[in-house]
């Protein structure tokens, strides 16, 4: 990924318009969902209350993707297994062993 | 416009020889795999190489990359997965001999160089992940009620989804492929999710947590639906 980092996000002109604030708030929730998938990913995700509990002021909002979502990008997960260009470059082994590790739900075995 | 500065891969793109230039390639051949995998059609399996479609790309990036410096205002990554997706559309058109389906006229030009991420592409790629029956069958569920939800969303809805999930593209990129703000291309994305979950609560099962859905203000105040 080339961005993660909130502040290069947020930090661009969004000016445009009145809605300076849901500009904002867009933008972060946006990172806050990024940030929890790329944890997923990672086998460390947090489950969903707990992860609400963190971000109390995207509570609503988060309980109306991220199940959704979550299932979606498991799915995302398989296609990529599913990538014949994954099976070349040692370097891109090691990213894929690391992707299957961080899917303990999904009861993939490596 | 020129390009973020939070981009390496372009900078490096920009300045380096054809050595460097095929390492920075090979960083790109996850994601460019990936856009692949969830977009060829599933009759093509078998008869068309995902590797080789690479391997073109590649030695087209090498031959025409005097093209994309000159033009200096796309993200690197960007440009290689718009000729990946050309070539994607060329073997459709050439084994399928299909037009691309109306519906995906609607979509911005930038997102219609590569064949669309439908159910059937997807339930391709699903299959193809060969695992094992037992497993197969725990997931069967979940995978069908997401593809026939899937099929329900606009496809609009849908490309932004595949293109954050799927392929693993950052909110910059989509924001970038869109021509709109990154707080613009956010919202489209909540509410891609939002509208995917409400569909799916329809399918939902006695015994699953509710699923919540999205409420006026989530979003920020002021905030209105835009475009989409």
């Amino acid at each position: 990924m080339i961005d993660r980092d909130p502040s290069s996000a947020s930090g661009r002109d969004v000016s445009r318009g009145s809605s300076d604030e849901s500009d904002v708030r867009a933008l972060e929730l946006d990172q806050l969902i990024t940030d929890y998938f790329d944890a997923q990913r990672e086998g460390r995700a947090p489950a969903v209350d707990d992860y609400v509990a963190d971000h109390p002021e995207h509570e609503h909002a988060l309980r109306a993707v991220l199940p959704g979502a979550s299932l979606l990008d498991r799915i995302g997960q398989r296609a990529e297994d599913a990538s014949p260009s994954v099976r070349s470059g040692d370097r891109l082994g090691e990213f894929k062993l690391l992707g299957v590790l961080g899917r303990g739900g999904m009861g993939i075995v490596y | 416009m020129t390009l973020p500065d939070e981009d390496p891969f372009s900078e490096a793109a920009e300045h380096g020889d054809p050595e460097a230039v095929a390492e920075i390639l090979e960083e790109f051949r996850g994601r460019i795999g990936r856009m692949l995998a969830v977009r060829m059609d599933p009759r093509l399996r078998g008869r068309l190489d995902a590797s080789d479609v690479i391997q073109d790309t590649f030695l087209e990036v090498h031959d025409r990359i005097g093209d994309w410096r000159a033009r200096g205002d796309l993200p690197f990554f960007l440009w290689v997965r718009f000729l990946a997706g050309q070539k994607l559309t060329q073997m459709h058109r050439k084994h399928l001999g299909t037009e691309q389906r109306d519906a995906r006229r609607e979509l911005p030009d930038a997102l219609r160089s590569a064949p669309g991420a439908t159910t059937a592409t997807l339930a391709g790629a699903l299959v193809a992940s060969g695992v094992t029956p037992s497993e197969q069958i725990m997931r069967l569920e979940d995978e069908s009620r997401l593809v026939k939800v899937l099929d329900d969303l606009r496809e609009l809805d849908r490309e932004v989804l595949a293109l954050r999930h799927f392929e693993g593209l950052s909110n910059q990129e989509v924001a970038r492929l869109l021509d709109i703000e990154p707080s613009a291309a956010s919202r489209r994305y909540v509410r891609a999710l939002a509208r995917l979950q409400e569909k799916l609560r329809f399918s939902q099962q006695r015994g699953e947590p509710d699923l919540g859905d999205l409420r006026p203000g989530d979003l920020g105040p002021g905030d209105r639906e835009a475009g989409a």
